[in-house]
C-alpha cells in the first residue's frame, strides 16, 4: 500500500547467492523474549562442540542470555536457558531466503526509496531446538497446559437480574442529525437562473442525477428543483439509469464521447 | 559457519548471537522442489515482481464510466451499499498478498510462482541464522514462507483439443501413402488436361463442376425428354399426356433442366459476348438505363448456367446439336420471342415454361429479332447466332464454340439491336483460361454477391484449374478489375471491391 506501484519487476539481489544460512526452529517462548530484546545486545549464544572421537557428531547448544531470560512479565513464568540445536539437512527441497525491505511509507526523503528485493542466501542446514527437559521447563508446560485447560466460557450464579440496555429515549445520531438540520435552515427558492447553474455544472461530471443527490446539491426544495428539471432534463423511467434525471440532448454537451461518436462516424 | 574450523580434539565455539531490529525489511522464505533442480548459485538476473491480480479482483463493471458522459453519481457508493445489504462485505485488493512470480535469467529463463503457505508458523518460529561481519551470528525472524513452483511456458490442450490431438497419433504413419496418393491425382490431373487441350475450350470443366453424378445422368434423361416434349411441340400438343410429365420433371428438377437447356445455348452465349464485342463501339444511350436494369439478369444466369453445366452434358449436347441443330435454333428462337414479349430477364422457370409455348410465335418473332432495331432481349441474339450460323449453312457445329468463329463476322455485320446495346458501356468480356478460369463475368459475379478484397478474389480463381501460374493470374486480375472498375471501400484496412447490383 505505501507503494504505489506494486506490481513492478524488481531485480532480486544476488550478492549473497552464494551464502550458506541456517534455518532455525525455535520455540515460540523464545521468539517471544527475541521480539522484545533490542537488537544491540546478545540474545543467546551459539555453542558448537565437537568431540575428539571419530564416531560422535558435532554437537550445538543454544544458551539464552540473562538479560532476554529477564525480560519478562511479573506473572510469567521462567523459561529455560539451555537448548540443544538437532542439526540436520535439507532434502527433497530447495529452500531459499530472500529479504524484502519496504520503504517507510511517509518518508521525507527527496528521492524516495523503492522497495528492495535481497537474496539473502541459501539454506543449508535444518536447527531445531530442543529444550533440556528440566525443572523451569516442566513448570513452563505444567502453565501453559492448565491454561490450555481453563475453558473459555465458565457458569456464574447471577444474584439480580441483569438489564443489559436501557431504552433510549432519542438516539444521540437522531439529534446530531435535527441539530445539522436545524442549522441548516429550510431550503429557500433560489433564483431560477442560479439553480439551473447549479444544475448545469453538477451535469458537467456525471450524466445522470438522482432527485435525491440533486437535491442535496443544490439544496432547493423538491418540487420548485422538479419545476426546473422538467424543464432542462429528461427523466429515465427504464434501466438502465431507472428513475434518474438526464439533460436533454440539446443542453448536452459531453465532450469525449462526442468525439469519439465523430471518430467513428469518419471511420 | 557450517564447517567450524578442525582444530584440537575437543573444539568449542562460541557465536554470539544478536536480533537486528529492522522493522522495514522482512526475511522470508522462498521453497523450490528438487526436482526443479535450482541452484541459486547459478542464478544471474533474478526478477522478482507481485503477481498482479487487480483486475480479476475488481471485476463489476467496471466499464462504466466514471464521470462525464454516462456516468451516475454516487453510482459506486449506492452499489456498495448495496452489496452491504445482501451481506457481501468488499475486501480491498491487497497486493502484498498476492504470490511473487520469480524470473531467473532473463527472459527466456524459467519463470516461477511463489504462493505464500499457511501454517508453518503457528506452533514455533523459525529464524535464519547469518554470519554477522564482527563473527558473530544474526538471526532474522522468517515472516512467510513462498513455495515457488515452475510456470508452465506453453499452453496445455483443453480436453477436446487433447481429444483431437489422440485421434491424430496413427496419422504419421500414414503420410507416405498420402504423399502417394497426391503424386497419383497429379498425374491423373496432367493427363485430364492433356485430353482437354485437344478438346473445345470448355472441356476443362469436366472434372470441376459436377455437383453429383446424378447430374449427368439426369442431364441426359432430360434432354431425351425435352426432344421428346419439341416433338410433342411439333404435333401442336395433341399428346397432351405424354408430354406434361417431362415438364413436371422439367420443373422438379429445376437446375439439371436448366443446365441442359441451357447446355443447347452455352455455345450463343460465346457468340453473344463477342457480340459485346462488336457493339461497344456503338452508343445507344436512352436505352442504357433500361440495359442496366436487365444486365443482372443476365449475368446471374449465365453464373447459373456455369455452374450448372459439366462436360458430359456439352458433349452430348454437341452431338445432339449436329443431329438436331436446327431444332434447337428454332427452341432458342422461341425462347427469344418469349422473351420479347414478357420483357423480362431471364428467370428460370420462364424458360422452362416458355418451351412448351407454341412454336408459331416463336417462328413468327425470329425473324424480327434477326438482324432488326426491335428491342428483343438478350436470348434473342442467341436465336440471332444460331439462325446465322444455320445459314451460311454450319449447322453442324453452331451450338458449340467451334462455331464462334464463324458467327462473329456475321454478329459484327448485324444491325445494332437495342439490346446489344445495352452492353455498349462495358468493354469486351476478358476471359482468360477457358470457362473455367478468369472471366471479367465471374469476377462480376463475385464482386456482385458481396464485397471481397483483391485477395479473396484471387483465391477464387485459384482452386479453379485455369492453367494459369499465380503471376499471370495476378495479371489478368489487375486487368479485369481495371475493365470493371469495381467500387472500392476500405473496411477495417483492407479494400474490399464490390459492385452495386444495378
Amino acid at each position: 500500500m505505501s507503494n504505489p506501484s506494486p506490481h513492478v519487476d524488481r531485480d532480486l539481489d544476488l550478492s549473497n547467492c552464494n551464502r550458506g544460512v541456517w534455518l532455525v526452529k525455535v520455540p515460540k517462548y523464545i521468539s517471544n523474549k527475541w521480539d522484545k530484546a533490542p537488537g544491540n545486545i546478545e540474545v543467546g549464544k551459539l555453542r558448537i562442540s565437537k568431540p575428539s572421537g571419530p564416531k560422535s557428531r558435532t554437537q550445538v547448544s543454544l544458551t539464552l542470555s540473562e538479560s532476554v531470560l529477564c525480560l519478562k512479565e511479573p506473572k510469567e513464568k521462567s523459561i529455560p536457558k539451555e537448548h540443544k540445536l538437532d542439526v540436520s539437512m535439507v532434502t527433497r527441497q530447495t529452500l531459499g531466503v530472500f529479504s524484502h525491505y519496504v520503504p517507510p511509507a511517509n518518508s521525507d526523503a527527496i528521492v524516495p526509496e523503492s522497495e528492495k528485493l535481497c537474496f539473502e542466501g541459501k539454506i543449508e542446514q535444518k536447527l531445531e531446538c530442543h529444550p533440556n527437559a528440566d525443572d523451569t521447563y516442566m513448570q513452563l508446560k505444567f502453565e501453559s497446559i492448565r491454561k490450555a485447560c481453563q475453558p473459555v466460557r465458565q457458569v456464574k450464579q447471577l444474584e439480580r437480574i441483569v438489564q443489559n440496555f436501557k431504552p433510549v429515549s432519542d438516539h444521540k445520531h437522531n439529534i446530531e442529525y435535527e441539530e445539522k438540520k436545524k442549522a441548516e435552515g429550510k431550503k429557500a427558492r433560489d433564483d431560477k437562473d442560479v439553480v439551473l447553474e447549479m444544475i448545469f455544472a453538477a451535469f458537467e461530471k456525471h450524466q445522470y442525477y438522482n432527485i435525491k443527490d440533486l437535491v442535496t446539491k443544490t439544496r432547493q426544495p423538491v418540487v420548485y428543483l422538479k419545476e426546473i428539471l422538467k424543464e432542462v432534463c429528461n427523466y429515465n423511467l427504464k434501466n438502465p439509469h431507472k428513475n434518474m434525471w438526464e439533460l436533454k440532448p440539446e443542453y448536452r454537451h459531453y465532450k469525449e464521447p462526442e468525439n469519439q461518436a465523430s471518430g467513428s462516424d469518419a471511420q | 559457519m557450517s564447517n567450524p574450523q578442525p582444530s584440537a580434539p575437543p573444539t568449542v565455539q562460541e557465536f554470539s548471537i544478536r536480533v537486528p531490529k529492522n522493522v522495514r525489511k522482512k526475511y522470508h522464505v522462498m521453497r523450490f522442489n528438487s526436482a526443479t533442480n535450482t541452484d541459486f548459485s547459478k542464478w544471474t538476473q533474478v526478477k522478482m515482481e507481485r503477481e498482479n491480480n487487480a483486475k480479476e479482483f475488481s471485476r463489476h463493471d467496471d466499464e462504466q464510466p466514471k464521470f462525464g458522459a454516462g456516468s451516475e453519481y454516487g453510482r459506486e457508493a449506492r452499489e456498495e451499499a448495496r452489496r452491504k445489504k445482501f451481506g457481501i462485505i468488499t475486501r480491498k485488493y491487497k497486493p502484498e498478498d498476492q504470490p511473487w512470480i520469480l524470473k531467473v535469467n532473463g527472459k527466456a529463463g524459467r519463470k516461477f510462482k511463489g504462493i505464500r503457505e499457511g501454517g508453518v508458523g503457528d506452533n514455533a518460529s523459525y529464524y535464519v541464522f547469518t554470519h554477522a561481519a564482527d563473527g558473530g551470528i544474526e538471526a532474522y525472524p522468517l515472516c512467510e514462507w513462498y513455495n515457488f513452483q515452475a510456470i508452465q511456458r506453453y499452453k496445455a490442450l483443453s480436453a477436446e483439443e487433447a481429444e483431437q490431438e489422440f485421434g491424430r497419433r496413427n496419422k504419421v504413419m500414414n503420410y507416405f501413402s498420402l504423399m502417394l496418393r497426391k503424386r497419383l491425382k497429379n498425374e491423373d490431373d496432367g493427363e485430364g488436361e492433356e485430353i482437354d487441350e485437344g478438346k473445345p475450350k470448355k472441356g476443362k470443366k469436366s472434372s470441376d463442376f459436377k455437383i453429383s453424378e446424378m447430374d449427368e445422368w439426369i442431364d441426359s434423361d432430360d434432354d431425351s425428354s425435352n426432344d421428346e416434349g419439341e416433338d410433342g411441340e411439333k404435333a401442336e400438343k395433341k399428346t397432351t399426356n405424354k408430354k406434361k410429365p417431362p415438364a413436371k420433371k422439367a420443373k422438379k428438377k429445376k437446375g439439371s433442366d436448366e443446365s441442359a437447356m441451357e447446355e443447347s445455348d452455352d455455345g450463343d452465349e460465346e457468340g453473344r459476348e463477342l457480340d459485346y464485342i462488336s457493339d461497344s463501339s456503338e452508343s445507344d444511350s436512352d436505352k442504357d438505363q433500361k440495359a442496366v436494369k436487365e444486365m443482372k439478369g443476365v449475368e446471374e444466369e449465365s453464373a447459373l448456367r456455369k455452374l450448372l453445366t459439366s462436360d458430359e452434358d456439352e458433349d452430348e449436347e454437341e452431338e445432339k446439336k449436329e443431329e438436331a441443330g436446327k431444332e434447337d435454333a428454332k427452341k432458342d428462337g422461341k425462347e427469344a420471342a418469349d422473351k420479347t414479349d414478357a420483357k423480362d430477364n431471364n428467370s428460370k422457370e420462364k424458360d422452362s415454361k416458355k418451351r412448351k409455348r407454341p412454336k408459331k410465335k416463336a417462328v413468327d418473332k425470329k425473324k424480327p429479332a434477326d438482324g432488326s432495331t426491335s428491342d428483343s432481349s438478350s436470348a434473342s441474339s442467341d436465336s440471332e447466332v444460331e439462325k446465322a450460323a444455320k445459314e451460311s449453312g454450319n449447322n453442324s457445329a453452331t451450338g458449340s464454340r467451334a462455331g464462334t468463329p464463324v458467327e462473329k463476322p456475321k454478329k459484327n455485320n448485324g444491325s445494332p439491336s437495342t439490346k446489344k446495346s445495352r452492353m455498349d458501356h462495358q468493354a469486351p468480356m476478358l476471359s482468360y483460361g477457358g470457362d473455367n478460369g478468369i472471366t471479367e463475368e465471374a469476377v462480376r459475379r463475385y464482386l456482385m454477391r458481396k464485397p471481397m478484397t483483391a485477395t479473396e478474389l484471387l483465391q477464387k480463381f485459384k482452386g479453379r484449374k485455369t492453367g494459369l501460374s499465380s503471376d499471370q493470374l495476378v495479371n489478368v486480375m489487375t486487368q479485369i478489375l481495371k475493365k470493371i472498375n469495381p467500387v472500392k471501400q476500405t473496411i477495417k484496412n483492407k479494400m474490399y471491391l464490390s459492385i452495386k447490383p444495378q
